[in-house]
């Protein structure tokens, strides 16, 4: 019977390889500190969205995300990055359409990182940083079963555990392409096995430690055997002026 | 890497160096970072007399720098910038670089940074003028927004996503409004309509919208036999509006949208309660006819239910056309399907094509997922199966779920009786998902006057969205003269038996 299994894992990550290729099965997931990018890997339209933020976190995450993705793609795809169309539909996850290839992404930011995950599978990917003033009671009622509710409220950081399992309900999200927010109260993130009522695939959800400020998951299909992390500190060499 | 009260680091790349007290070290996406140090380079510069690098903090995860600088001489922001971007590694470079004629101090001759001028209410960094909110949605939406964001001042045409705005916020945010007016629109409204103006609007014609219950004019203008679309299991009509706007200009167009959005109304669970609460409201409208009637998806149903109504009352239905829908629900009566029927429990029949496709095509059916419509309530519910096994029986649905329940209910136990008229059978040539009857979906052995079968590119969702829906509002143009035509010719000569029953 098809399932969803959600856990955490407590991963390290290594030194990426010179020379990138993204196996079957095996996923891909990079951090990337939201300082470092390269403004030249935007397109013109690229270039004219991160003007128009007002905050410069979100520009800095923005360009980051974008110059980080068409690289590692560059990389991966062997073509330039300049040459990698994305995929526009308002409130949609972006997803490469040319060149053609199995090749699928899905990035995320929040504060200070950038996670972008690769593989030939569908996948999501989400970080939050932990606000510690957040509000969560509205939405824990509104999104979260009863269940996941007495766990948010019977931890001993209910604002932690509510990251945690949004984040794990928020890969989900994006890994199967839904809107955002739709349907948030049916998709499983409490630890162990969920079964489905239909005969779809099996997915896993797995959270990852980043740092104690942060919650972090990705949802992949149970075909995905291997996950490496990759840091991404080297990805764009730092340019003294 | 960082040894504390140690005020040097050294990256891999390159070193660079810090120098300041520690205790005004902040970190700012992930570096350290000494404004001291930044005002000592500042400070370097001859153009420049004084210098204060202050951090705001205008998000919790987000900081940016704000240099005050008195220059000596001439003030040029630019050239400060190339200056310390010679100096200082790019994110050390203030974003902010603020003229000032002296910088404030407190009685003990410390910088008094309450006094700095914050730099959201100077106009010279806004690139445009700000506009504010004027009518009572726009103050509210701006309000709720602002508090989200964590911002001082939201202008009615910023862009919810460029301040900032993310899923979380957007829920928290749509929840505010609801809470607030009562209107509940759903997440993705937000890419529909990602300013306060836009979000205000919407909100404002939402209560239009409710205050007609089911009947929504989507273009009421036009001296034709007006058309009335009934809402699929997406429950509201927006999805209308393209093809609404590709049929002749001359064609009024209604929507039906589901009873019970307002979440006040009780849904109906019977196809005949549903279809005769809708002929009132249309019939308030326009009570003598003729009507041409579409039913989309679940509306397909419930459609054919009201041309049936409308004929028992004697009134003149012009067209009866069903967009893809599948009349087949004898799963219900059928005692070997039990197993089933509890599978499918709460779940509108088509989902679960919908996740047999998934088996058979997984990447054409993520694909369907991404031109999935925006902009309505969207139910989908049971998606792709995504009910854990043991839902709480003790969990409210919310309310659209409960009105998706209901119509489900209605349709089970619905029993379809032929019709005596024709039907128009629009059927998307793309299937996504098994069907038992894939070429009639049901409907030959209803239509006792003939069924005609209309093939229309898409799929069951992207057939009502560009670049699809301007075919099917060409096919749409010309079945509707057609039958408006077949009207005429039989009013102006009567079929011999109406001729000799008048006898």
């Amino acid at each position: 019977m098809a399932s969803i299994k959600c856990s955490s894992e407590s991963i390290q990550f290594e030194k990426p390889p010179s020379v990138l290729v993204n196996p079957k099965n095996e996923l891909h997931v990079w951090k990337i500190q939201a300082i470092q990018n390269d403004i030249s890997l935007l397109n013109e339209d690229e270039k004219e969205i991160a003007s128009r933020f007002r905050r410069d976190g979100d520009k800095f995450r923005f360009i980051t995300g974008r110059s980080a993705v068409r690289l590692l793609a560059s990389k991966y795809l062997q073509i330039d990055p300049l040459e990698i169309h994305f995929s526009n539909i308002k409130g949609k996850k972006p997803f490469i359409t040319e060149p053609v290839s199995q090749l699928k992404f899905n990035l995320s930011h929040s504060g200070g990182w950038v996670l972008i995950a690769f593989a030939n599978h569908e996948l999501g990917i989400d970080i939050e940083y932990i606000l510690d003033d957040f509000s969560i009671d509205e939405i824990v009622q509104d999104h979260f079963t009863k269940k996941e509710q007495s766990f948010i409220s019977g931890s001993s950081n209910p604002v932690v555990a509510f990251f945690n399992l949004w984040t794990r309900k928020e890969a989900l999200t994006k890994a199967w392409g839904m809107g955002i927010g739709e349907n948030l109260r049916n998709l499983p993130s409490l630890d162990g096995m969920h079964d489905l009522t239909t005969g779809m695939a099996s997915w896993h959800v797995v959270s990852i430690n980043l740092t104690e400020e942060y919650k972090a998951a990705i949802a992949f299909p149970s075909e995905i055997s291997n996950i490496r992390y990759f840091e991404g500190a080297d990805l764009f060499p730092y340019q003294s002026k | 890497m960082y040894r504390t009260g140690d005020l040097a680091r050294s990256l891999k790349d390159g070193n660079i160096e810090y120098h300041g007290r520690i205790d005004d070290q902040v970190k700012i996406r992930g570096f350290r970072i000494e404004p001291a140090e930044i005002e000592f380079v500042l400070k370097q510069d001859r153009s420049i007399k004084d210098a204060v690098v202050v951090v705001s903090q205008d998000n919790d995860s987000d900081k940016k720098l704000i240099a005050y600088v008195v220059p000596d001489g001439g003030f040029n922001r630019d050239e400060i910038t190339n200056y310390l971007q010679s100096q200082l590694p790019s994110y050390m470079v203030p974003r902010l670089i603020i003229q000032l004629n002296r910088i404030p101090l407190t009685s003990n001759g410390k910088v008094d940074k309450r006094a700095l001028p914050d730099p959201d209410l100077l106009p010279e960094f806004g690139n445009r003028v700000a506009r504010n909110p004027e009518t009572e949605k726009q103050k509210l939406v701006a309000s709720i927004w602002a508090d989200a964001l964590k911002l001082k001042q939201v202008s009615i045409d910023d862009n919810f996503f460029e301040l900032g705005g993310h899923s979380l916020i957007a829920v928290k945010v749509m929840k505010s409004i609801e809470e607030k007016t009562g209107s509940r629109l759903p997440i993705s409204a937000l890419f529909e309509a990602p300013t306060v103006e836009k979000l205000s609007y919407l909100l404002e014609q939402d209560e239009k919208v409710i205050s007609w219950k089911s009947l929504v004019p989507i273009k009421p203008e036009g001296s034709k036999p007006p058309l009335y679309i009934v809402h699929g299991s997406g429950l509201t009509v927006l999805v209308f509006h393209a093809l609404a706007m590709g049929l002749d200009p001359d064609q009024p167009v209604y929507g039906l949208q589901a009873r019970g959005l307002n979440g006040i109304d009780e849904p109906f669970d019977t196809i005949e309660d549903i279809a005769s609460c809708y002929i009132e409201e249309i019939l308030e409208q326009n009570p003598h006819g003729p009507y041409s009637l579409v039913g989309y998806s679940f509306g397909g149903i419930v459609a054919f239910e009201m041309a049936k109504q409308f004929k028992t009352m004697g009134k003149e239905v012009n067209m009866l056309a069903i967009f893809d829908t599948n009349a087949d629900n004898s799963v219900f009566f059928d005692k070997k399907s039990t197993r089933i029927k509890k599978k499918i429990k709460r779940q509108f029949p088509k989902f679960r094509f919908i996740v047999q496709s998934f088996i058979k095509d997984p990447s054409s059916t993520m694909d369907y997922q991404f031109k999935l419509v925006k902009g309505k309530i969207n139910n989908l519910l049971s998606w792709a199966g995504i009910i854990q096994k043991e839902p709480d029986e003790d969990e409210h649905l919310v309310h659209a779920d409960k009105i998706n329940h209901s119509h489900d209910i209605a349709f089970r136990k619905y029993h379809m009786k032929p019709y005596n008229g024709t039907i128009d059978l629009f059927r998307v040539k793309n299937r996504m998902y098994y069907l038992d009857d894939p070429k009639y979906l049901g409907w030959k052995s209803l239509a006792l006057q003939g069924l005609n079968i209309h093939e229309i590119s898409g799929d069951h969702k992207t057939f009502l969205f560009a670049p699809n829906v301007q075919e099917l509002s060409l096919l749409m143009r010309k079945i509707i003269n057609e039958r408006n035509d077949e009207i005429r010719v039989r009013k102006d000569f009567p079929n011999p038996s109406s001729v000799l029953k008048a006898i």
